[in-house]
Order: C-alpha cells, then structure tokens, then sequence
C-alpha cells in the first residue's frame, strides 16, 4: 500500500514536471528551436517513428556487439592480471595508459582502419566500455583474502576449486558494478564514432537534425537515446538479479549507493 | 556420525602427532633485505593433546601454524605430522582462523559442507553430520540461514564446524577467538574442547590470551619475541574435564604467573 503510495507520487512529480514545461514555453515564449515543448518533440517523433526506430535499432546492435566484445575480453583480461605478476605489470601500467586517452580521440584511427560501417562504432563502444570492466574485475578477484585462500589450498583445492568456489563468487557483485557503468559508457562510444563517420544510426540522425535546425527531432533522438541506456541498464540489473544469491545482490547494492554517494 | 578418515596410527618411533625439529623461516622482503621469522623451534605435541603456543605479536605463531599444514615451508628443519614428514599442503587438517571466512552467499550448511566439496566427496553422506556439528555448538536452526544474519560468536561456531566436518586429525587454529567479546570467548573455548576430545584431536591452537591457553590445553608452548622461538613450556596439570571453574584453582594462576614471568624474563611485559 505504502509502496503503491510511493509510486503514484512519483507519477505525478514527472506529470507536474512535464506540464510545467509545457506551460513555461508558451507563457514565456520561448522558441521552439532552442527549448521546443514536450507536446511537440513527441508530435514530432510521431511524424518519422519508422526512420528512429531504423536509426535506433542501428545504434542498439554497435552499442550490444561493442558491449559484448568488451565483456569477453574485459572479465577474463581482469582474471588475469590478478592471478599473475608477470601479466600484472605488462597489462596494468597499459590499461592505465589506454584509459588515460580520451576514447573520442580513436575515433578517427578506428575509421581509418574499419571503414565506415558497422566495425569502427562497434569498435570504439568496445574500446570505452572496457576499462570499468577491467578494474571492476580485478577489484572483485582481490577481495578474497588471504587466509581464504590458505583454507582452501589446506582442504587440497586446485587453482580451478578456488577460483569458482570463492575466487569468482566474491567478485562477482563487482564484475556486475563494471558492466552498468560499461553498458552506459558503451553508448557513449557508439554515438561518438557515429559523429565521427556514419550513415545510419541515431548519432547520424542528429547530425542531420541539427543541421536541418529540427530542434524537436534532436530533442527526441537525445531523450530516445537515454530510453534506450536505461533499458540496457536494467537489462544488466535483471542478470544481475537472475545470476546472483541473494546476500550478493544486497551486496552489489551496497557498492552502487556506496558509488553514487 | 560416519568416520570420514582413518587415523593415522602413532608410530611407535614418533610418538608425537607434531613434530617440529629446528624449524627456521626466514622471509624474503622487497628490498633485499629479509626477515626471521622462526629462529630454531623444536615442538612436539602429542597426539590427541591440546597444545596452545602463546607469545606477543609478530613473534612468528601465525608462521609457525602454516609450517605445520605444509602451506610454507621451512627455510630450515624439520616438520612431521603423524610420522610423515610434511612437504605439501596436509591432507588431514583443519584450519580455524580469527576471521570466520564464511562464504556470504552460502547458507550456513554449504559452508559447513565447503570441504567435502572441494575434496570431492560426496555431499549428502555429510549433511547429518554437519547438522549434528551445528546442533552440538547451538546453531540448530540455522542450516539455512545466510552468515550475514548472525553474529560473530556464531559465525565463528560455525567456521568450527566448517573445520570438523571431515573429521580431521589435527586442527590448527590461528586466534580463532580474537574476535569475540569476552564472555563468547570463553564459551566458545569450552565448545572447542567438548568438540575435539569426542573424537579425540591433536589442537594446536595460537592465542594471544595466557589465560584462555591455560584453560584449554595439556600444554602451553610460550614463544619469544621476533625471531620466534620456543622459550617454555609448561604442562598443564589442571584436572579434566575442564569447566570455567577451573580458573579458580591455584594451579591456573601458578602456571599463569609462570607464563608471564616468561614474557617478563624476554623483556616482553615490562
């Protein structure tokens, strides 16, 4: 009941919230190519939903592909640099060095080298979801402590036993941490390499509105894209919430509050 | 309950369960430098006997405990368990250490459960000897609860449990009670010595507390500051089986006194 209460409050800030932008930009007649009201971003979203769905559908398979190549080398690059010093100091002092460029700046080698179609936005949405991951990972690997690891070597585990039982385990609520903010960041990527050289997708799209001065278009690409990394998002959240025991999941929980504190 | 191994009969050469000979471990540090940590301990402690080694911080116990389960090896010496030298992790021990390790995202049965699994064994022959562990201890009730639901005197129950589930001939305990209140503390010690005479073990149990070694053990092994060794040791020939009455004896608060008179001789307690 409290929970529903709760719920309908929050419906009616957004309306409110909603209503007053609408009322503002009448009332104090604002143009509508720098702020246009919300009635007019979705009319005109209506009048071309096939071409954002197209666009959107083409920045949804940069962002999930780039994503997705970041997941299966970020995690195990992670794993790795934790179990071995030797690949400690040749990958860390790298992925520092890597993060420390602005993604934005690759964007124009990853054109040169992948042309213009799908592989230089996957690319470049790989390259910027990457480092969250990493570090998340290798963060997560070494929160089990020392002793743990004595435990178990004294019970006779292998290296195998001790990384699925308590090694990965424990990490994982990071690993998770990493992924949401590397879905997010992937998006990023997608749009900017997008902006750099593209035909399609919705990066492509505003570039088009923009110089159209369709400020209602651009308003709804952008309020489009942020639907669109939300979902992703939540996405992760409901993996989370399907792959993880539950004193995990308060745990993971406990690190995203900790983060945005 | 089911006998999970067979104990190793005591040798009529050794008749030591542990035997450490002239044990030296020196660490290599960073900068070229490196550290003794064990300077020539010889120990032996009988089998089924409770053997406490008590000394300052840093003085090497936590060293000398994992030379015994063959997770370090010694610089120098010699190390025997049930008659055979140890060069490896031992197969027969278990291991309690001040922080509990429970897995927080196993219940508290599957943590109990956490060695049978990684040896391999098969796990539903274990689930009645692991609840009637947890009963023993008064962690009836809790199989299914998360470690993140109890309290530290209880999580460390259970991680006493975890340590006895496959019947290990000898437990090595790290200050398993550092971390619990007082009253807990003594509790707990007296839980540890019902769980380990019935079947009897062989304890070496590390502690910073002169009085809790004396009330649990048969022998209290006192060390010297770093470079750890062995500066005496006592027996105790307190009366079994011992209750917290047995602190009232005069004979706890002569072997006490003679313990800190040790320390006090090394320059420990000034």
């Amino acid at each position: 009941m409290r929970e529903a209460r709760l719920n309908a409050t929050v419906i009616l800030v957004y309306v409110l919230a909603l209503l007053l932008w609408q009322l503002a930009g009448s009332a104090f007649s604002v143009p509508a190519f720098i702020l246009p009201s919300p009635m007019a971003i979705l009319q005109r979203a209506a009048r071309s939903p096939g071409a954002l769905a197209f666009h959107a559908l083409v920045t949804l398979q940069e962002v999930v592909f780039g994503f997705l190549l970041a997941v299966l080398t970020s995690i195990p690059l992670g794993i790795l640099i934790v179990s071995s010093r030797l690949l400690e100091r040749l990958f860390y002092p790298l992925l520092v060095a890597f993060q420390a460029i602005p993604k934005v700046a690759l964007a124009p080698i990853l054109v040169v080298w992948f042309g213009f179609g799908l592989t230089s936005k996957v690319s470049l949405a790989f390259v910027t979801a990457m480092f969250p991951i990493v570090i998340n990972t290798v963060v997560g690997m070494a929160q089990t402590p020392e002793e743990m690891i004595h435990l178990m070597r004294s019970l006779g585990a292998s290296r195998s036993q001790i990384f699925l039982k308590v090694r990965l385990p424990a990490a994982a609520p990071h690993i998770f941490g990493g992924l949401k903010v590397g879905i997010t960041l992937s998006m990023v990527g997608a749009v900017v390499g997008e902006f750099i050289a593209s035909s399609s997708g919705l990066g492509n799209l505003l570039l088009i509105a923009n110089n159209a001065f369709d400020s209602p278009l651009l308003f709804a690409i952008v309020i489009l894209l942020s639907l669109l990394s939300v979902a992703l998002f939540y996405a992760i959240e409901l993996l989370e919430a399907l792959v993880l025991p539950r004193p995990l999941r308060r745990k993971a929980l406990d690190f995203e509050l900790a983060a945005r504190a | 309950m089911k006998a999970v191994s067979v104990r190793p009969a005591p040798s009529p050469a050794s008749p030591c369960f542990v035997e450490l000979n002239a044990v030296s471990k020196r660490y290599q540090l960073r900068a070229g430098t490196d550290l003794l940590a064990l300077d020539g301990v010889d120990c032996a402690v009988a089998e089924s006997s409770f053997c406490s080694i008590v000394g300052p911080s840093g003085c090497g116990k936590s060293t000398l405990l994992m030379i015994t389960a063959g997770l370090y090896l010694p610089s120098a010496g010699k190390v025997a368990v049930a008659g055979r030298p140890v060069d490896g992790p031992c197969p027969d021990v278990g291991m309690v250490f001040q922080r509990d390790l429970l897995l927080e995202w196993r219940t508290v049965l599957d943590n109990v459960l956490l060695p049978i699994e990684v040896k391999r064994l098969r796990k539903a022959d274990f689930v009645e000897r692991a609840k009637s562990l947890l009963g023993l201890v008064g962690l009836g009730g809790f199989e299914d609860s998360y470690p993140g639901q109890l309290s530290i005197g209880m999580r460390q129950r259970a991680a006493l449990c975890r340590a006895l589930i496959h019947d290990p001939a000898l437990l090595l305990m790290d200050e398993p009670f550092a971390s619990v209140d007082a009253l807990t503390r003594e509790k707990l010690g007296l839980d540890l010595i019902r769980l380990t005479t019935e079947p009897a073990k062989t304890v070496l149990f590390v502690t910073h507390s002169v009085e809790e070694a004396v009330l649990l053990s048969d022998q209290v092994l006192v060390m010297s500051p770093r470079p750890g060794r062995i500066l005496r040791r006592l027996d105790v020939d307190l009366p079994k089986p011992r209750t917290l009455g047995s602190r009232s004896d005069p004979r706890f608060h002569r072997l006490v006194g003679d313990i800190r008179g040790a320390f006090q001789a090394a320059g420990v307690l000034s």
